[in-house]
């Protein structure tokens, strides 16, 4: 790796559901891309390692989607250790790109990202830009995320974009209706998917997103709004509490077998 | 065989006569308006014609499917069936009156559905004395091609009528879900915030009605929500918004945006008036 050109080095950083699809899309697209899983806090072994690796990095992603003060923690680190130049993407669920951004000493390095997983080729991936930022890094971004074979559209900045809100929103409503037992989750799913065409249904969704981040967007919708629109339904908050996360806890609205199969 | 009456011969009591008739069942098709019958029947006859030139159908279930199908404007035709189902205009007032005398004139172990997407299944069936034979079995447009039925169970409404409507759908090539009576049931109510998300979202400047569109069809989706709006119709879109957020008692998960309002003032309703989120004059 030490006689590639220093300006191709990707550095990805954070949950393992977001850091390995994503790694794996530059990887498959022969750039040279470090991957270091981190669910939460940065601990004392990976530290030094994410400092070193940010000192060479052309490009980094971060993409811990929640909580926000390891998130907070972790741009500081970036934010100190990489080059001036290098953009900075960070993942934007539950934050906006503006407080990221307020967070750093170079903020118009800084682009908010919006996805979910599972993130595949062709995946559509949002962008925004720090309020005011007049971000000199939005091009750049957009273009090596496009080169990677995601679908980018660039949006004004806002907690959740645009693909986040409306299917946290969706999944959440099928979440009120399972509660308010208007129908069992394999039902909901098959109506939605047969009486509107939906790819998948929307409880099956929020299994594989997760519903621990279903519902941590849905707070930093409703703290951001406060509105009451992104209220989440009691029953998502009591699965998460009893670790039924979806796929990545084998059992969610589903129970999904080993190794990741469909829900049935 | 099931002798089925249907109620109101617009697009849905057409589209379920259609499935019936293709699937065995002796339907007496019933509307107030001559015309609308005579328009039904031909509607139906070259939907069959075109099934069978598509080979879906075989030519003499053409003529064996249409001489199933008979048409009344008198109601007390329907006395002999054994499953009404009626697509009446979506008029509380209206559907109960029609549950109130199908009640009156109907054996009494017949089922009586509604096809209503909106209206309270209870509330229909405190309209007639068995409540417990009242369901709601809602069918999406258009009927033939869509599979998914709803069953609605009301408050009063009996296991064994939700099985029988359910065996029914399936009879007829079609996926049935039981669902409880509550706003919307499931489709109508799900499927909400995929249209006031995008409307907030829009409202609110984060992205473009075309952006959002291409987004969410970039996840799998067949149609982005905006596109969505106009091929509804965003009148029908407003009225089916409004109608579940005043029957949630104003639960603000629901709440209708000013901009489908704005729409529907400005006569921009969609496709069927050339302009909607997009400009299909252009298009043309």
């Amino acid at each position: 790796m030490g006689t590639r050109p220093l300006q191709e080095r990707v550095l990805i950083v954070g949950a393992q559901a977001f850091a390995d699809e994503l790694g794996g899309l530059f990887l498959d697209h022969g750039l040279p891309t470090v991957v270091l899983t981190c669910e939460g806090e940065v601990t004392s072994v990976l530290r030094p390692d994410l400092m070193a690796e940010a000192r060479s990095a052309a490009l980094a992603l971060e993409v811990l989607p929640f909580p926000l003060e390891p998130k907070r923690a972790l741009i500081g680190i970036l934010d100190e250790a990489l080059p001036p130049d290098t953009p900075l993407l960070s993942l934007c669920l539950t934050v906006s790109a503006t407080q990221v951004a307020s967070w750093t000493r170079h903020p118009g390095r800084v682009v908010g990202i919006g996805a979910l997983p599972p993130l595949a080729r062709g995946a559509p991936i949002e962008l925004a830009a720090p309020l005011g930022g007049g971000s000199a890094a939005l091009k750049p971004a957009k273009e090596r995320l496009e080169a990677i074979g995601l679908l980018v559209e660039v949006v004004r900045d806002a907690v959740g974009m645009v693909l986040p809100r409306i299917l946290c929103t969706l999944i959440n409503e099928a979440a009120f209706a399972v509660m308010e037992g208007v129908a069992a989750p394999e039902e909901i799913d098959t109506a939605m998917k047969l009486g509107t065409n939906y790819p998948r249904g929307p409880l099956e969704w929020g299994d594989l997103i997760g519903l621990d981040l279903v519902v941590a967007v849905l707070d930093a919708l409703e703290a951001e709004h406060r509105n009451g629109a992104y209220r989440a339904a009691p029953l998502l908050r009591q699965m998460v509490r009893t670790g039924r996360l979806g796929r990545k806890s084998g059992r969610g609205f589903y129970t999904w077998g080993e190794p990741a199969s469909g829900p049935r | 065989m099931e002798r089925v009456g249907i109620v109101g011969a617009g697009t849905m009591g057409r589209g379920i006569a259609y499935v019936a008739i293709t699937h065995g069942a002796q339907v007496m098709l019933h509307d107030v308006a001559a015309g609308a019958l005579e328009a039904a029947r031909a509607q139906i006859e070259a939907g069959l014609q075109e099934a069978a030139a598509k080979g879906r159908l075989a030519e003499a279930e053409v003529e064996n499917a249409l001489a199933r199908l008979r048409l009344t404007t008198a109601m007390e035709d329907l006395a002999d069936a054994d499953v009404i189902i009626e697509a009446a205009p979506e008029d509380l007032a209206l559907k109960q009156e029609i549950f109130h005398q199908l009640d009156r004139l109907c054996q009494p172990a017949a089922l009586l559905a509604s096809n209503t997407s909106s209206l309270s299944i209870t509330a229909l069936g405190a309209a007639t004395r068995r409540p417990e034979r009242v369901a709601g079995m809602h069918f999406f447009n258009p009927a033939p091609v869509m599979r998914l039925v709803e069953i609605v169970r009301g408050l009063a409404t009996s296991e064994e009528t939700v099985r029988a409507l359910a065996d029914l759908a399936r009879r007829w090539g079609k996926t049935p879900v039981i669902a409880k009576d509550t706003p919307g049931f499931i489709v109508n109510r799900v499927a909400r915030p995929f249209y006031l998300e995008a409307l907030r979202l829009v409202g609110e400047g984060v992205a473009d009605p075309p952006t959002v569109d291409r987004l969410v069809r970039a996840l799998g989706f067949r149609m982005g929500p905006f596109e969505l709006m106009d091929l509804i119709g965003l009148d029908v879109n407003l009225a089916v918004s409004e109608s579940i957020y005043r029957a949630f008692f104003e639960e603000p998960r629901f709440r209708p945006h000013p901009l489908q309002r704005q729409m529907v003032q400005a006569g921009r309703l969609g496709r069927k008036t050339g302009t909607g989120w997009y400009d299909y004059r252009e298009r043309s």
